[in-house]
């Protein structure tokens, strides 16, 4: 009876111990992450913010004709310009990027990507700068 | 890094004082530090009486209370999808040993393993304006599998016949020891602590000593997120326990 406490020490301990060995790796998680939010859907752009010196020009395109475009899960894109191709969800720093390699049908190529300021499961936000030009672009999957 | 080596130093220590203590001590080499050991062991021991196992399970309702501080992360998640000030239930069923320290002090250890399913409040959240609403750079787990191991200190209410009926009032610490593993929406900051502290009251009824009725109250005193983010985890447990001898 008295060793009791010892036993349950002692599996708390051998358990705790195991527990501290595994650590997950968690390398690609933010890609991953990153697919599973963008993936199969149509991200349709609602507003644009050009920050240039400290002075903002927004635009919004909301219940207008916007432009469009959609990721699918096997990494394949399209979009309103008629630009088809593939994308990545490249990983440089803490900043992630979507790259995208598409062309339209005339053959004409269009390689280009954007930074990542903000992404979830329904709403986006890219950017780019261009010298002291910064412009942000407002996605949302909600037409 | 750190924490690998504490874990290694952990499990040498670990496997020392095991072989030390539990395997063996019949050979020649051993003797002497068995009666050695076996002296200090009875000497520490020597004040505990009437160990008691109890199995016992039950529901638990839990919540996380959230605060973001200036944490920060590529993702943002709508808070009107993911924000509920409410108690969710789960279930827990383990093992605890009852006893009394110095035939004065009645104490319990317990070891339970917990399925916890909590609401998620979060007390501040951000604007992605123009984008309209609530939107915040974490998201919290919601379901976790966990291990607790807590200690309690019993006090008898002295209410009605307590040969017959007996009310205790119990606190402790309960460490909580996280076992399942993060979302991917953690796993990228590794956000959720391993282990987590919390304060553990609570209220029994032992009845005929054929069974014993408890609600607890567990505060969670440590974060189970890590810094910036602080996650207060709390919940009310409500269960059952018989003795192990009644049941085998």
């Amino acid at each position: 009876m008295r060793k009791y406490p010892l036993h349950f020490v002692s599996i708390l301990f051998f358990i705790v111990t195991v527990l501290c060995s595994c650590n997950k790796d968690n390398t690609g998680a933010e890609s991953a992450l990153a697919y599973q939010m963008l993936g199969d859907k149509i991200w349709y752009l609602e507003y644009t913010q050009t920050t240039t010196n400290n002075s903002t020009v927004s635009k919004t395109y909301v219940g207008q004709s916007t432009y469009y475009i959609q990721f699918l899960n096997d990494h394949t894109t399209k979009d309103s310009d008629g630009l088809i191709g593939t994308y990545t969800v490249a990983n440089s720093g803490a900043q992630l990027q979507i790259v995208v390699n598409a062309k339209l049908t005339s053959g004409i190529t269009s390689n280009y990507s954007y930074k990542v300021l903000s992404l979830g499961a329904n709403n986006m936000v890219l950017f780019v700068t261009n010298g002291n030009t910064t412009t942000n672009y407002y996605y949302s999957t909600l037409k | 890094m750190k924490e690998r080596i504490n874990s290694k130093v952990v499990t040498i220590l670990f496997i020392v004082c095991f072989i030390y203590t539990n395997i063996n001590a019949q050979t020649g080499i051993f003797t002497a530090k068995k009666s050695v050991n076996q002296k200090a062991w009875d000497k520490a021991f020597k004040n505990i009486n009437t160990n008691n196992l109890y199995l016992l399970g039950g529901m638990n309702f839990s919540k996380q209370n959230i605060s973001m501080g200036d944490y920060s992360s590529n993702f943002n998640y709508n808070l009107k999808d993911y924000n509920n000030n409410v108690y969710k239930p789960g279930f827990f069923g383990g093992l605890r040993l009852d006893g009394i320290y110095n035939h004065k002090h009645a104490y319990s250890l317990e070891m339970v393993l917990s399925k916890i399913s909590t609401g998620t409040f979060y007390k501040d959240g951000g604007s992605l304006s123009p984008f309209i609403g609530n939107f915040s750079k974490f998201k919290a787990d919601d379901q976790f599998f966990t291990l607790n191991t807590a200690f309690h200190y019993k006090k008898m209410i002295l209410l009605g016949d307590t040969l017959k009926r007996k009310f205790y009032l119990v606190a402790g610490p309960s460490l909580e020891t996280r076992i399942s593993g993060q979302s991917t929406d953690n796993l990228v900051n590794n956000n959720y602590n391993r282990f987590v502290l919390r304060g553990d009251i609570g209220l029994e009824f032992d009845n005929h000593s054929y069974y014993t009725l408890f609600i607890h109250y567990k505060q969670g005193i440590t974060s189970f997120s890590h810094s910036p983010i602080h996650t207060t985890l709390n919940s009310v447990e409500l269960g059952m326990m018989v003795k192990v001898s009644d049941l085998f």
